[in-house]
């Protein structure tokens, strides 16, 4: 067995240097100006503690627009599956996706590294045109179902979309998430100077796995964003009760040099206390 | 000279042996020691056992070894029960600390049983006390990290998995503690197949998607035995090797069922094929390896995968077109011709 004081040594230099390594990246993160801090409210942060775990969590609710619109995929059953709208070809072959491999038909099985999700920069927005256009598309499901309903007035399938369409409106119009993923790139600058407001676009690290569908021998390249790394952002204990009791607040959270997220001050609405620690 | 504890118990074990066999063969009228042969040989054995058990805590007798046996396996389930105790304390409690304690605690927790491993160490001399305060140390440095992520959310990196590498290497020879070395060998193994994953291309969580990621680790671990001697931990090497051929024979046996995982851009039935081959040729090389290097772990874990890719072929090919009598009937000709085999080789070992 090995000495007792080189074990002590080399045992506490590998937790030390271990937590200089982490502690140091997380202050770097937070040094200087954030790379971006968007004012969020109830709408896009839905806090999060459980039974055996006292820490509380806030998990970002973003969503993109999609690119069909049907009465599970806005409203209150409104997330972030299915397809974004802007990832398509173009935008694969500009994330360095092997397009050609993806076409192959009934390969999929071959070619699965082209399948396979990349780390990309994810640009959310908030409170900005997709937001509206998302809107906008829900106000015409409404009038769809609506025009639907008209025609059959007693059919009780058209009633019931078009009451769901309706309600579906009326919470994307209040309770909705207004924080959208609009775009994704390889290059921070670049995205940064196609988005240059930091309260409105922040940009964070994600995983972009591509799709690729046959519909009447025609292949339809698309693709999903399998995960956002800056979704989880921890509460400390001085902005803790902000969150509890569900009335509604107002927070502030900042991304960092390494796009890390962290909550930068919060309080209800009307009171904000810092919480930069 | 320095001895590991193995040795030591092996030794007594010996001793023990040889005095069961002189009281047989007295019995038997073959061999008669003098007096004074006898009492040198006892008194040589004695201060042997003496010296053991002072330093190591040995079994000296049968019912020792029970215990023991009984004590290992307290110890393990103990540091499971310590280990899953300091997790949910944290967790139970983490909400209502500012950061700075949480991160105070974070450090201090595996700091602290660091010391205390240590301490019970140089008073424990059976090492059950110590290996479980190793075990906390590990899973307190485990939660130190992770945590840490958590309150700064910090990106999920590989990163953290050779720190925690690092310190259940350091821990497990410091308590010559198998658990921790496997515990060790599984954050090398996740480690290395997640970088080898990331030149690819690939996320490094999606490391597991591609099988030939495990091989250079595989060779790595193989490698350990060979050139790093062990002297004073008898049993590593084997948990090594073992481990070694665990990452070589599991994604040879995933892709040789499942040919669209590799990395060859191949047709998938040749690439299952081929590793077809690759898993008889290297189970069947590790057999014979073992054999020849009296490595009973390589041959054991030779002779299991090779019964699993051969069973696994009789599968694919008769399930479907055999009678269900038939098909299990050729699995026990199998198994018998595989006895035979084995006990051939047995019988050319003991002439050898």
């Amino acid at each position: 067995m090995i000495n007792w004081r080189h074990t002590l040594l080399a045992g506490g230099a590998i937790i030390l240097l271990a937590n200089a390594v982490a502690l140091g990246g997380a202050a770097w993160n937070r040094s200087g100006e954030s790379e971006s801090h968007l004012p969020l409210t109830q709408r896009e942060l839905n806090a999060r503690s459980g039974h055996d775990n006292s820490g509380m969590t806030l998990t970002l609710n973003w969503r993109f627009e999609q690119t069909s619109l049907d009465e599970y995929n806005f409203g209150m059953y409104s997330g972030h599956w299915g397809m974004p709208l802007w990832l398509d070809r173009a935008k694969l072959v500009a994330l360095g996706f092997d397009v050609q491999a993806l076409d192959r038909p009934g390969e999929y099985g071959r070619h699965r590294t082209a399948f396979e999700p990349k780390e990309a920069l994810v640009v959310l927005e908030l409170d900005g045109p997709a937001w509206q256009r998302h809107l906008q598309r829900a106000q015409e499901y409404v009038a769809e179902t609506g025009k639907l309903l008209a025609v059959s007035p007693t059919n009780a399938e058209m009633q019931r979309k078009a009451k769901n369409a309706y309600e579906n409106y009326k919470h994307e119009q209040d309770k909705g998430s207004r924080l959208f993923a609009i775009d994704a790139g390889l290059d921070l600058a670049t995205l940064r100077a196609t988005y240059p407001d930091r309260s409105r676009y922040a940009i964070v690290h994600g995983l972009i796995r591509p799709s690729s569908t046959r519909i009447k021998d025609k292949t339809v390249l698309g693709g999903f964003i399998s995960d956002l790394h800056a979704e989880h952002i921890n509460v400390p204990l001085r902005l803790r009760q902000v969150f509890e009791g569900g009335s509604p607040f107002e927070a502030t959270v900042a991304f960092g040099q390494r796009l890390e997220p962290w909550l930068e001050n919060a309080g209800k609405t009307g009171i904000v206390k810092e919480g930069k620690q | 000279m320095q001895i590991s504890k193995q040795s030591a118990q092996q030794r007594a074990d010996q001793i023990r042996v040889f005095q069961n066999e002189l009281a047989q063969l007295e019995s038997e009228g073959v061999l008669a020691l003098d007096v004074g042969q006898r009492l040198r040989v006892e008194e040589h054995h004695r201060k042997l056992l003496g010296l053991y058990a002072q330093d190591f805590d040995i079994d000296r007798d049968q019912r020792a070894s029970q215990l023991s046996w009984g004590m290992r396996i307290a110890s393990f389930f103990g540091a499971l029960a310590l280990s899953a105790s300091v997790f949910f304390l944290f967790y139970q409690f983490w909400g209502w600390l500012t950061t700075g304690v949480q991160v105070a605690i974070l450090i201090a927790a595996p700091l602290l049983m660091l010391g205390v491993t240590l301490f019970i160490q140089q008073r424990d001399t059976s090492g059950y006390f110590a290996k479980l305060a190793a075990l906390v140390t590990f899973a307190c440095f485990v939660l130190n990290i992770s945590m840490l992520g958590q309150i700064f959310n910090i990106t999920p990196s590989d990163k953290a998995l050779l720190p925690w590498a690092a310190l259940a290497f350091l821990l497990a020879y410091a308590s010559d503690l198998r658990l921790l070395l496997v515990a060790g060998i599984l954050c090398f193994v996740a480690y290395v197949a997640a970088r080898v994953g990331t030149w690819s291309g690939m996320y490094w969580l999606s490391f597991g998607q591609r099988p030939e990621n495990f091989f250079p680790a595989a060779l790595l671990l193989l490698a350990v035995p060979q050139f790093v001697p062990h002297r004073r931990f008898a049993d590593f090497p084997a948990m090594y090797r073992i481990f070694g051929l665990l990452t070589l024979f599991l994604p040879m046996l995933v892709m040789a069922n499942w040919g669209n995982s590799s990395y060859l851009d191949w047709d998938a039935d040749f690439i299952e094929g081929g590793y077809q081959v690759l898993g008889f040729v290297t189970t069947a090389f590790s057999v014979w390896g073992g054999v020849r290097r009296r490595w009973t772990e390589v041959v054991n874990t030779g002779v299991t995968f090779f019964v699993i890719f051969l069973y696994t072929k009789i599968f694919d090919w008769w399930w479907d077109v055999m009678p269900k009598y038939l098909f299990f009937l050729v699995l026990g000709l199998v198994a018998v011709l595989f006895l035979v085999v084995l006990k051939h080789l047995r019988k050319a070992g003991g002439q050898s």
